[in-house]
């Protein structure tokens, strides 16, 4: 006849109270949620130690709840409560240690608000170990390299255990002291941890929180707020932003390329530089034109006195002898000294860009009525007028401007990433930062 | 079966202990065990408890970017817990073992008897051995037990039988293994593998 079985409780032997054995075969502790006591859990059970005056760390999560995270399904089968005193300042945490039968055993941190889950690493680090000495006595930054991520010194951090419960894969004891340095990536944290009886490495990622929270059936206000930015959270910036800094610059380049390019075509004179004193004007003066596809430019150039101006008027009429365009140019030259020292102002030289509609022979009409000393306007002060006509000619303003402002765009953007990344790094406690 | 209760609180634990050895009660979160012949013979029977796992035999899975199909398992104990070894074939037909102990991923390669470390006396940690020219110490010396078989394997393995193992362990993170045999040690060399890098092709 087969046996029935009977029905045995595993209780706490301390205080009898039923324990929930949640954990896989790597648990060797099992700290009853009831009295504190330590069991070891391949022994009967049997009491190690007692954990007394914890204080229970605030976290909406149970030993026992089950949630989905990283595609995992998993179960919470210890809780720690963590604190780490420097001077007067004191943070606290909560680790939560997750089990999945299929990936074993992972840490679920709620750290002000935020969850952060950390597992240990075992792919090849670069290098194999930091310790705290290390960091103490090092010059620059310390880095690391692992799974194609490069990690870069962020904290050296002393944790201390104020509070247990559940199930773990080790001893707790309570006040045992793990120090942890941290480097931080782009998008994960890696940590050299060594404890009281072992060291090993571990690799952090910030998880969804809404998700995780939702995962785990923790909804409304029992989700708990955060406090200030985590180092993990992703920054929010557009997910192709070095594509778009990229091409920015790249933009800019080939802008201010193509501006040297149009500043070196010259284009052909048309009318070579002729001198006009100022008695000769007003005049009229001619050149020819063949080249009808590109601009035409004209070209003035006053002789003036220190801080003289002139008023110059210039008509252009086309080969059938209707204007083209009537147009009116100060040239002026300014010079003094204030209190912060000497000063210039030169405008003696001005250029006029037309698009010549027909080729053949246009006629300048030019003049020079105003002039006058400083804000005065008494009277023409031109001493001569230097005048000269190109066709061909290219203007490099718009791809110059263009060149500044993809230029601008891509420093912008180069700016609002670099304080995204001053944003995560502010924590740190590297002091001669690089 | 239905009318068993929580030891602890008296609540009724369901049906479902008749199928199961081991349940928490609703009620007060104990966790109960159905001592019966089957529970006292644990471990005497080469029977596979199936639970979820990363690989099946016969199913072809991706590990860290490569296909292989496991053909077969080999679960051993190690007292507190158990492993299984999966023996199993890349497209091209190379073998390799992959172990796997809740959620510490290993895959292994035989190491030619010109590569594999000749060490002389008993091994003890960390001792320094040499294979294919990396350096690794000793991190673990353990015996384990072969509890169940099922599929296919290159070499013979015996339900019952007790093996030797070490393990050694490289700065790169890579991972040395031997097992003592009646000829001596064989020894395997490979990498840790992400138990999240292992997912069906």
């Amino acid at each position: 006849m087969r046996d029935p079985g009977q029905i045995r409780a595993i209780q706490c032997t301390q205080c009898g109270a039923g324990l929930d054995v949640l954990g896989g075969g790597r648990v060797t502790t099992h700290v009853c949620p009831y009295c504190g006591s330590a069991l070891d859990a391949l022994d009967n059970y049997r009491v190690l130690t007692r954990f007394t005056e914890m204080t229970r760390p605030a976290t909406p999560l149970s030993i026992g709840d089950r949630g989905r995270v990283m595609g995992q399904d998993w179960q919470v089968i210890g809780i720690l409560g963590l604190s780490e005193r420097w001077q007067t300042q004191v943070w606290t945490w909560v680790d939560h240690l997750l089990y999945s039968p299929t990936h074993g055993y992972v840490w679920l941190t709620l750290e002000d608000g935020h969850l952060i889950l950390t597992r240990r690493w075992r792919k090849a680090v670069s290098p194999g170990w930091i310790s705290a000495a290390q960091v103490e006595q090092a010059n620059a930054r310390p880095g690391a390299d692992s799974d194609g991520e490069h990690f870069r010194y962020f904290e050296t951090s002393t944790a201390s255990i104020t509070f247990a419960e559940g199930e773990f894969t080790w001893r707790p004891r309570q006040d045992d002291r793990t120090i942890t340095v941290s480097l931080l990536g782009d998008r994960t944290m890696l940590s050299y941890v060594e404890g009281a009886h072992e060291r090993e490495i571990e690799r952090s990622w910030y998880l969804p929180q809404a998700d995780v929270w939702a995962a785990f059936g923790v909804t409304g206000a029992a989700v708990p707020r955060t406090e200030g930015a985590h180092p993990l959270a992703p920054v929010r910036l557009p997910r192709d932003l070095s594509f778009l800094i990229g091409a920015s610059a790249v933009f800019a380049a080939l802008c201010g390329l193509l501006a040297l390019v149009f500043l070196a075509m010259n284009g052909r004179t048309v009318l070579a530089q002729t001198t006009l004193r100022a008695s000769q004007l007003p005049t009229e003066m001619a050149f020819d034109i063949a080249d009808t596809s590109r601009l035409a430019e004209l070209r003035f150039e006053g002789d003036l006195g220190t801080n003289t101006w002139a008023w110059i008027e210039v008509t252009l009429s086309d080969p059938e002898d209707v204007p083209l365009f009537e147009a009116g140019r100060e040239l002026g030259y300014y010079a003094g000294r204030d209190s912060d020292g000497a000063w210039t102002e030169d405008d003696r030289v001005t250029v006029i860009r037309f698009h010549p509609t027909q080729s053949g022979r246009y006629t300048l009409d030019l003049d020079a009525p105003e002039g006058g000393a400083g804000e005065a306007q008494d009277g023409p002060r031109l001493g001569g007028l230097r005048v000269s006509a190109r066709e061909g000619a290219s203007s490099a303003r718009p791809p110059l401007a263009l060149a500044v402002l993809f230029a601008l765009l891509a420093g912008g953007l180069v700016l609002w990433r670099r304080t995204a990344e001053a944003r995560r790094w502010q924590g740190s406690d590297w002091e001669d930062d690089d | 079966m239905s009318d068993l209760n929580c030891p602890t609180c008296g609540a009724a634990l369901g049906p479902r202990i008749g199928t199961v050895k081991m349940i928490s009660c609703a009620h007060c979160g104990t966790t109960s065990y159905l001592e019966d012949d089957q529970f006292r013979a644990a471990g005497q029977s080469g029977v596979m408890h199936d639970g979820p796992q990363l690989l099946a035999l016969d199913r072809p899975a991706l590990v860290a970017g490569l296909r292989y199909t496991p053909r077969g398992q080999a679960r051993f104990s190690y007292g507190r817990g158990e492993w299984d070894e999966f023996w199993a074939l890349d497209d091209a037909g190379a073998g390799v073992w992959i172990a796997i102990d809740e959620g510490d991923v290993v895959v292994q390669a035989a190491l030619p008897a010109g590569n594999a470390p000749r060490p002389k006396g008993p091994l003890a940690l960390g001792q320094g051995l040499q294979a294919r020219g990396e350096s690794f110490a000793v991190s673990e010396i353990e015996t384990a037990t072969c509890i169940a078989l099922r599929g296919v394997f290159p070499e013979v393995l015996r339900l019952g039988e007790t093996y030797r193992f070490v393990n050694a362990t490289a700065p790169s993170g890579r991972l040395l293994s031997g097992e003592e045999g009646p000829d001596g040690w064989e020894w395997f060399l490979g990498d840790w593998v992400d138990p999240f890098e292992v997912r069906a092709p």
